[in-house]
């Protein structure tokens, strides 16, 4: 019996050993989906500017995860994070839909497009990533360069060349939503339909359309503009296709303050930073962000032009995301 | 119903309890809020589920069908190779399948150099080769562990009268079988919860959808409806494992217990194919690894890893360890009953067979209950939950190998409980044990969207980090990390095979 009393005092001593840890005084928790990499520098200037300690906690993009939006809902009893960094804007909405954002607009804000304040200053938006089109130099021709997004389904080239993310997750569903409020959710469900159907290959995530494009394996692929940055820098054979119709969809990032939160007063000032031009510009050389409004870019996958984006309502888009991800499911899970 | 002396179901209950305590949160709260019928999967998901689980059971035939063999010789080479071999046990399937597209893609150019065809390396052709070598040194590992378990005089008596393959079959894999089974289940479900292989080939995955639904919306009952087939898909396999148990229990084996060695495989043929089969898990994250090297970058990757590091290892140490001690107690109650075993041993399936972030949000629902200041035991409960299940499974399968003549021997001894337990118990379960150990640190540290949940503000894994950088491709920063990795399983691989030693040796001075 004695060994059963010592094996069940063992649990809870070894428990102990991590569950006891101190926090320091000054202190701000950020739950973050902007990339560990790219976030880690501007977090520890903000330590270093500030001398308050960020606990941060990171999303992971690459096994697909809206898990820390889901996680700040779950928590809305008893709040950990002070502020909530987005690297997109639709987890962010739905936040505010669920009365769990606090009102803060940061000083630093001042000179972002009207688009990026809200009036009831529940969110600020800063930066932002472009849905692009990158080809292959190799194997597109001026003839047959796509022009739009619609070329996807209507190109000369080979169906099995052309690709996308599967659009159930992150910038792609997105993406996906939006197309569902600006040409409707019929036509938009019949054009995915069609890609499914023409055998448009559809990726795990935009990073492989990336490595897609530049092995050659893809004459052209829709992703991010941070995805065609890391292409480009490496000097691949790839180069971004420039856009007329619609233009591209600009996916603003996005900051803001946690209802209820441990620490207010430090998660105002990391707002502050990270609004302010400087946060900005650290994020736009990083390469996370192309469209950075206050520091006019010399990025390689945003040329003249490009910035034109889409005339997307976010709120509407965030309605019809559950509908897009329903239906997606249906075409492309069978 | 006699209240003082509790059945042994509601024991067992009690003491699987951290594995289920996650689950049964989820339930509660599902029934609270949301819709399950939303999630129940129409005619098309159910197909896309038999699909899934087609290509699982492929990857599991692929990886413990070419593992056997691979493991044979491997214990017939030198002892100090296997945890080199092992080495590639912690890389995430992810990273194999990345080496493979590139593999795939530079073979690719090259016959369009020469003018010949097309090739694409796409479709569940490729998805199942990746994922049956990436898998490979699980089903290696655990097959060896079973073979140690074996006791060679059996096989050389079979030796004398049959065979050397006959004799392999006969003896070696029907005394290793239960192990090989309960290998077979984990690389069958791991594989079926796992949708990032698949949906680099663009094959769709059921997992996928159930990910898809976490994107979209927050639906937690939904989202439980839409998870339970996969603990259907998971029975029958399960009921191969619960079988074995009960062949054990009436026909127990024993004998001293050391390891094999120059174990024959027969033509040279045979053993070339299982030495290529030992080499090709490491083939593609090597390719990676060779193709970004660069010092610097690499130097920088695993610093700024090392608070991660850390912090994975401890998470992994404190899990598993507390698995195994745990998994005894809870094997040692399940090898006492009878009919209610199979119920509680497929309650234990369950954590294990849902996809990580299922379990992960019921562990968040608990912790918005405990005290804040045990916000660290969030990531300890989430592995826990469903690392028990694998340990207890595992040294269940070890009790039931038992000689209950030693146990009646010592015990006409007039030796007392402790010194038979010290002296009997101990030594026979060392090998499991580490074999269990070896398993519940491989998930542990392993383990990436689950933990996003419930990880405490300041913390994150190395498997987080690793995932975050794949976002930029397999570049240095990823090959530095999957060179720790590999360092690290290499290590546990080293140190569960000196513990089996060192537990054969003790067993045998017993």
């Amino acid at each position: 019996m004695k060994r059963f009393a010592f094996l069940a005092a063992l649990v809870p001593l070894l428990l102990a050993t991590t569950a006891c840890r101190k926090h320091s005084p000054a202190e701000v928790v950020v739950y973050t989906s902007v990339d560990q990499p790219q976030a880690e520098p501007v977090l520890k200037a903000f330590e270093a500017r500030t001398g308050i300690h960020v606990l941060p906690v990171y999303d992971v993009e690459a096994v697909k995860t809206v898990g820390l939006a889901n996680r700040i809902i779950e928590e809305k009893g008893r709040p950990k994070a002070d502020v909530f960094w987005n690297g997109e804007i639709l987890q962010t909405l739905r936040l505010d839909k669920e009365g769990l954002l606090e009102a803060y607009q940061p000083p630093t804000a001042a000179g972002l497009p009207a688009s990026y304040l809200p009036a009831d200053q529940h969110w600020t938006a800063i930066g932002g990533r472009a849905r692009i089109l990158l080809v292959d130099t190799r194997q597109v021709t001026p003839a047959t360069c796509p022009r739009s997004i619609a070329d996807l389904a209507k190109s000369p080239i080979p169906a099995n060349r052309r690709g996308m993310a599967m659009p159930l997750f992150g910038t792609a569903l997105t993406h996906a939503a939006t197309l569902y409020t600006l040409w409707g959710p019929e036509k938009a469900h019949a054009w995915f339909a069609d890609l499914k159907q023409q055998g448009v290959r559809m990726l795990e995530g935009n990073a492989s359309v990336r490595e897609a494009v530049a092995r050659g394996e893809l004459a052209f692929g829709i992703l991010d503009t941070d995805d065609a940055e890391e292409a480009l820098g490496r000097g691949d054979s790839v180069a971004v296709s420039e856009l007329d119709g619609d233009g591209a969809l600009v996916i603003p990032g996005s900051i803001a303050l946690v209802k209820g939160s441990p620490h207010p007063e430090s998660g105002r000032v990391l707002m502050d930073f990270l609004a302010s031009p400087e946060a900005e510009a650290m994020l736009g050389k990083g390469g996370f962000f192309q469209v950075t409004p206050r520091n006019p870019g010399t990025c390689r996958s945003l040329p003249s032009g490009h910035a034109k984006s889409m005339d997307v309502d976010w709120a509407k888009v965030l309605e019809v995301l559950p509908r897009t991800s329903e239906e997606l499911q249906g075409i492309f899970l069978k | 119903m006699n209240f003082r002396r509790p059945t042994g179901f509601v024991v067992g209950f009690a003491l699987a309890l951290p594995a289920l305590l996650p689950v049964l949160s989820l339930v509660a709260w599902s029934c609270a809020a949301g819709s399950f019928a939303k999630g129940i999967p129409s005619l098309e998901g159910w197909m896309l589920l038999a699909r899934t689980a087609v290509l699982a059971l492929g990857t599991a035939l692929l990886a413990c069908g070419l593992g056997i063999p691979a493991a044979l010789r491997l214990l017939a080479i030198r002892r100090w190779r296997f945890p080199v071999l092992l080495a590639t046990l912690l890389i995430p399937p992810t990273i194999h399948g990345l080496g493979w597209a590139s593999v795939a893609a530079q073979f690719g150019a090259l016959m369009r150099t020469v003018g010949g065809p097309d090739l694409v390396f796409q479709g569940t052709f490729a998805a199942l080769w990746v994922n049956g070598i990436a898998f490979a040194p699980l089903a290696i590992g655990l097959s060896a562990a079973a073979f140690l378990q074996v006791d060679p005089a059996l096989l050389e008596a079979a030796r004398l009268f049959q065979p050397a393959p006959r004799a392999i079959r006969r003896i070696l894999l029907g005394i290793a079988a239960p192990y090989l089974t309960i290998g077979f289940l984990l690389i069958f479900i791991l594989s079926l919860q796992d949708f990032t292989v698949p949906a680099l080939f663009s094959v769709p995955a059921y997992a996928m959808g159930i990910f898809a639904r976490f994107a979209a919306e927050r639906d937690p009952a939904a989202l439980a409806a839409q998870a339970l087939p996969l603990i259907l898909a998971a029975l029958p396999l399960f009921f191969l494992v619960s079988r074995a148990w009960k062949r054990l229990s009436g026909n127990q084996i024993g004998g001293p217990v050391q390891p094999l060695g120059g174990l024959g495989l027969g033509s040279p043929v045979t053993k070339l194919f299982a030495d290529l089969w030992i080499c090709l898990p490491a083939l593609a994250p090597l390719l990676l690894l060779g193709l970004s090297f660069d010092i610097t970058r690499w130097r920088t990757a695993v610093e700024r890893a090392l608070p991660d590091l850390g912090y994975s290892l401890e998470l992994a140490a404190l899990a598993s360890v507390v698995a195994v001690v745990l998994g005894a107690l809870l094997a040692r109650q399940m090898d006492r009953m009878k009919r209610a075993l199979p119920l509680l041993a497929t309650l234990c399936l369950i954590p294990l067979v849902l996809p990580s972030v299922l379990p992960s949000i019921g562990v968040l629902k608990l912790m918005q209950i405990l005290p804040p200041e045990w916000e660290d035991a969030g990531p300890f409960l989430a592995a826990l939950c469903r690392v028990l299940p694998i340990a207890a499974f595992i040294l269940l399968t070890a009790r039931r190998r038992r000689d209950p003549g030693l146990l009646d021997a010592a015990r006409l001894l007039g030796r007392s409980p402790r010194q038979r337990f010290l002296r009997i118990h101990v030594p026979m379960l060392v090998p499991a044990a580490a074999a269990a150990m070896v398993a519940a640190f491989t998930f542990t540290m392993g383990e990436c969207a689950g933990m996003i949940l419930v990880l405490p503000p300041g913390r994150s894994t190395l498997a987080t980090r690793l995932f975050n950088l794949l976002h930029y491709g397999a570049g240095p920063d990823v090959a530095a990390l999957s060179t720790l990795l590999s360092v690290l399983s290499g290590a546990a691989a080293a140190l569960a095979v000196w513990a089996a030693k060192r537990g054969t040796r003790w067993r045998m001075r017993s």
